[in-house]
């Protein structure tokens, strides 16, 4: 918005109801502009809602195949250059970075057109475009321009310069008082004038961001078949999931392969037996066969035994209590992967937290969890240590970590104490949780 | 020297300026008399009496005045901020409420839905230049830049008294009315985070992950679908329903509540 300063000065002293009715609509025009503003700081924080809702969908997605492939053999690079060079898909050389061992090779495999899953042919083209929106960067830079309301605050200094002039009813006077705040008035008009060009720049590309998305996936203007298809998407994901784990389950219990296919009637060979060969390796790499020989024995090439022992590294440290941050970056995981670890272990812990936390030998437990037992030997240090502080002794130990659980220690005694556990059962449960020794969580008899 | 006799000293030399320099002036016309006049007159106080010495307090109003300046001007964006964060909440506790809805079969708890649909499109900021009728005295002038020298321009340190105090006042009032703007905004917030709180505890009950929100949802209840789908072949078999749990990973109580289903060949 430019005003015409010039128009004003020519009012006469006699003039000045004219000048007034004119000042009146200038300031008519400023409260104006701040609805707009409002109204533009509104549709924006919609769209970025919306944005925002959809990356996160699809962070979850990607996270989720992650996961859902982390119960294969990693397909090794080579084969990944290979069905790369077949493709030429773009998103090759950022995912090879981004997720460069675990499951995320077969996401890649996956992406890169040579899919793992038949059942998931139908997602690939949908999967793509979320890996896409991943490198758009985030939403949140939309929903923080809405929120700073800048451009409302400029405006209602300027509207009260005006409402100034208003206030004096004498044409000299306010033409004087123009002349001495044109400039600040020009100022404070300019910056509410390029805040509210940023509010409809920052919409525009928002909602071109928006349609891009929907149009990639086939859903161009039709944002509710979208979020329909990726129902559809998740339930597919989730069903296959479902029987992944489930075969992998059955094989860990030594069920018969056929009988196995009996039961998952779906279930690819192909995929059955890459299962079988990724929990054979993990069993033998804990229970300390040779890398070497494990590979000679499953015909694995280094790098897919390589990925394996790192998943499993994680697995332990996540046991020991690395926080998963450090876990990422110390074992070369993706987040997505470090995760899982926590799910698998979370899930399966309590129910041998009474050998952990005791003097009976690890090995078995560490075979029965699948986590290195090293991992497991550093949980039940902390336990010891854990059970000494609480008896005031001084154990002895890394000083920062012993520090941290003497620190927190009160409160998970008192926690543990207000669960009022009633029976073994619960006590193993609460312990893991809480990650305590079972002698400080008191059955409540 | 004594104030009186500053005083006397300056009465005469005012005399003697009025007389020689004023007087030959008037007839000119009277607005101009009248200024000389006020001159003549201005110049009749001592020198040293500025605006600041008949009202010592001016310097602290200024500042005062400066000050409250900007704080209206910082609770504004505060309220901006605010309004936005409520905003977004509105959008999570939404998205977790139907995400909730859908593995309970039953709405979400809201504890506090009535008074969270009220819109927030009361935009105090805005409200105030809307009711310009009531501020077309200049509420908001006293908002703006510093004080124009056209008003003071017979630099009457009363006048610039009385300006501050008035401005300090409308300002006060102006940051009470955006601070109530923004408490209200802050309780809806607060309520807003209840009901998230609540949704999400009642989700962690469920074994889910409310982060993940429905996505997650969406994902378990097919995944339980397809182990309950394997379990239903395999009690076919005539296993028993511990060991089809065993195997599947379903709870014991669900198995044993599925049909054997004929198994295809």
């Amino acid at each position: 918005m430019k005003i015409d300063f010039e128009k004003f000065f020519l009012f006469q002293p006699f003039q000045t109801d004219a000048l007034m009715a004119e000042v009146t609509m200038l300031r008519n025009e400023l409260v104006e502009m701040g609805h707009t503003q409002q109204g533009l700081a509104g549709d924006l924080t919609r769209v970025s809602n919306t944005l925002l809702m959809i990356e996160e969908k699809n962070t979850f997605l990607l996270h989720l195949l992650e996961q859902t492939f982390d119960v294969f053999v990693p397909p090794d690079p080579e084969k990944l250059e290979a069905a790369h060079a077949e493709k030429k898909t773009e998103q090759y050389d950022k995912l090879q970075t981004a997720m460069a061992y675990t499951g995320a090779g077969a996401l890649g495999l996956l992406l890169a057109g040579k899919v793992v899953l038949p059942g998931l042919a139908a997602v690939t083209g949908f999967v793509t475009g979320s890996s896409r929106i991943a490198a758009y960067g985030s939403a949140s830079k939309f929903s923080r321009l809405a929120a700073a309301g800048k451009a409302a605050v400029a405006l209602v200094i300027v509207i009260g310069v005006i409402e100034m002039l208003l206030r004096m009813r004498d044409a000299k006077k306010i033409n004087d008082h123009l002349r001495e705040k044109r400039d600040e008035i020009e100022t404070q008009i300019a910056e509410a004038d390029d805040l509210l060009a940023d509010h409809r720049f920052a919409i525009k590309e928002a909602n071109r961001r928006l349609e891009m998305i929907l149009t990639e996936a086939g859903y161009p203007e039709d944002l509710d078949g979208y979020l329909g298809r990726f129902e559809t998407t998740l339930r597919d994901i989730g069903h296959q999931r479902g029987h992944l784990l489930t075969a992998r389950n059955m094989l860990r219990m030594g069920m018969p392969k056929a009988d196995i296919r009996f039961a998952i009637d779906t279930l690819d060979p192909a995929v059955l037996d890459s299962i079988e060969k990724r929990l054979n390796a993990e069993i033998m790499l804990i229970q300390g066969v040779d890398p070497a020989e494990v590979s000679r024995r499953l015909e694995l090439t280094t790098f897919e035994r390589k990925a394996i022992e790192l998943v499993l590294a994680a697995r332990g440290a996540t046991a020991a209590g690395m926080p998963m941050a450090q876990i990422v970056e110390t074992h070369g995981v993706t987040p997505a992967i470090a995760d899982l670890q926590q799910d698998i272990i979370d899930q399966r812990i309590a129910r041998h937290w009474a050998a952990i936390d005791s003097d009976a030998p690890l090995g078995p437990v560490a075979n029965a969890l699948l986590i290195p037992e090293p991992g497991l030997a550093q949980l039940r240090a902390e336990l010891a240590a854990k059970r000494a502080l609480a008896a005031g002794e001084q154990p002895s130990g890394e000083p920062a970590a012993l520090a941290a659980w003497e620190a927190a220690l009160p409160d998970l005694i008192a926690e543990a104490e207000a669960l009022k556990v009633d029976g073994p059962e619960e006590q193993v449960k609460a312990a893991a949780t809480l990650r305590l020794p079972l002698a400080l969580v008191p059955i409540d008899a | 020297m004594s104030f009186f006799k500053k005083l006397g000293r300056n009465i005469s030399k005012g005399t003697r300026t009025f007389t020689k320099k004023t007087l030959p002036k008037v007839g000119k016309n009277v607005g101009e008399t009248l200024k000389h006049v006020g001159q003549g007159l201005g110049n009749l106080l001592p020198k040293s009496q500025t605006r600041e010495d008949r009202f010592p307090e001016l310097p602290g109003l200024r500042d005062q005045a400066a000050t409250l300046k900007d704080t209206y001007s910082q609770e504004c964006q505060a309220y901006f901020a605010a309004a936005a964060e409520v905003q977004m909440l509105r959008a999570e506790d939404d998205r977790l409420a139907g995400a909730y809805a859908k593995v309970a079969g039953r709405a979400a708890p809201r504890p506090f839905q009535d008074s969270i649909d009220v819109e927030i499109e009361d935009n105090p900021v805005l409200k105030v230049l809307k009711d310009t009728g009531k501020t077309a005295e200049g509420v908001l002038s006293f908002v703006s830049f510093g004080i124009s020298g056209a008003i003071f321009d017979r630099k009457e340190a009363l006048a610039e008294k009385e300006h501050l105090e008035g401005q300090i006042r409308e300002l006060t009032s102006l940051i009470a009315s955006v601070r109530s703007a923004i408490r209200q905004l802050h309780d809806r917030r607060d309520r807003l985070k209840a009901a998230i709180a609540e949704t999400e505890a009642k989700m962690r009950e469920a074994g889910l992950d409310p982060a993940d929100g429905s996505s997650a949802m969406t994902v378990h209840e097919a995944e339980q679908a397809a182990r309950r789908a394997t379990a239903a072949r395999m009690l076919s078999t005539g296993m028993t329903a511990e060991m089809v749990a065993n195997f599947t990973g379903l709870d014991p109580e669900i198995v044993a509540g599925l049909p054997a289903e004929a198994a295809a060949s």
